[in-house]
């Protein structure tokens, strides 16, 4: 999978990557799509967040009126710019609005189910007591 | 060599090698868990060195010149970076991975070299290590501009 949304070419270290996992098996390529997922979920939100307030800074908008223009609470917003909440598909909407901004965040739900799941076995890591 | 990733509105980072046949060969070498893991890992410490505080706990300085990734202890330490529960997992597992690299510019890296320390962790493998990767730094040097 790409990372981070990236279009087009991808990079040289992620070349390298497929290059050398050509006989992996197939669980094997599903523990690694599980994990970037999970990165890039975490970047999404970090990126979104930071789109946010570097437009909200631009546009001269404190927290407290950013918050009251989207309709939520100053300490939500807070959170948010600083990567600790995963905002609704309904607040980023009116964010991206109010603020104009591009980037899209989408609420992937990685569990670490997922990646537990994915992550087994593994005998090539030591077991740790 | 090298590609840029990031989204549309994001900084975008560049990572270069020095050596990278041997990255690539000792990519193969450390076997699909380790380099699965490994690849998110350093991109995402690399993508957001500016920005988080938490990322740039996970680099150290090797002397003046150079800086080293410490990827690990153990696998769950790897996932909380990125918030994922690790209540689920049952068990941890061992994960100590170096990566020598130094930042050319705001957004360019260039690794040097890396090692499994989990195979060997005595002071004489890791200064071994360090001039190895202090190597590729003069020849990277030699053979590029450093800003």
């Amino acid at each position: 999978m790409s990372f981070m949304g990236t279009v087009g070419k991808a990079s040289e270290l992620r070349q390298m990557l497929e290059r050398v996992s050509k006989t992996e098996s197939e669980s094997e390529r599903a523990f690694g799509d599980a994990l970037d997922a999970a990165f890039a979920a975490k970047q999404q939100r970090i990126d979104f967040a930071l789109a946010v307030k570097t437009a909200r800074e631009a546009a001269g908008l404190s927290q407290r009126k950013l918050a009251k223009i989207v309709g939520m609470q100053q300490n939500d917003l807070s959170r948010l710019e600083k990567f600790k909440t995963n905002p609704t598909s309904d607040t980023q909407a009116k964010l991206r609005h109010a603020l104009g901004i591009r980037v899209t965040y989408e609420v992937t739900g990685i569990l670490a189910s997922e990646v537990a799941a994915a992550a087994k076995p593994k005998p090539e890591l030591q077991k740790t007591a | 060599m090298g590609a840029q990733f990031g989204g549309d509105d994001c900084t975008m980072v560049e990572i270069l090698f020095a050596d990278e046949p041997s990255f690539e060969a000792w990519l193969h070498e450390i076997g699909s868990t380790k380099r699965r893991i490994l690849v998110p890992t350093i991109e995402y410490l690399f993508q957001n060195f500016d920005t988080l505080s938490t990322v740039r706990g996970w680099s150290k300085p090797v002397g003046r010149l150079i800086c080293e990734l410490r990827i690990g202890p153990t696998f769950k330490h790897v996932l909380r970076l990125i918030d994922v529960n690790t209540d689920e997992i049952d068990k941890d597992q061992r994960l100590l991975i170096r990566v020598f690299y130094f930042k050319q510019k705001a957004d360019h890296f260039v690794i040097l070299s890396a090692y499994d320390k989990s195979a060997e962790v005595s002071r004489a493998r890791q200064r071994s290590e360090i001039a190895k990767a202090l190597v590729n730094y003069a020849l990277w040097t030699k053979e590029n501009e450093v800003f």
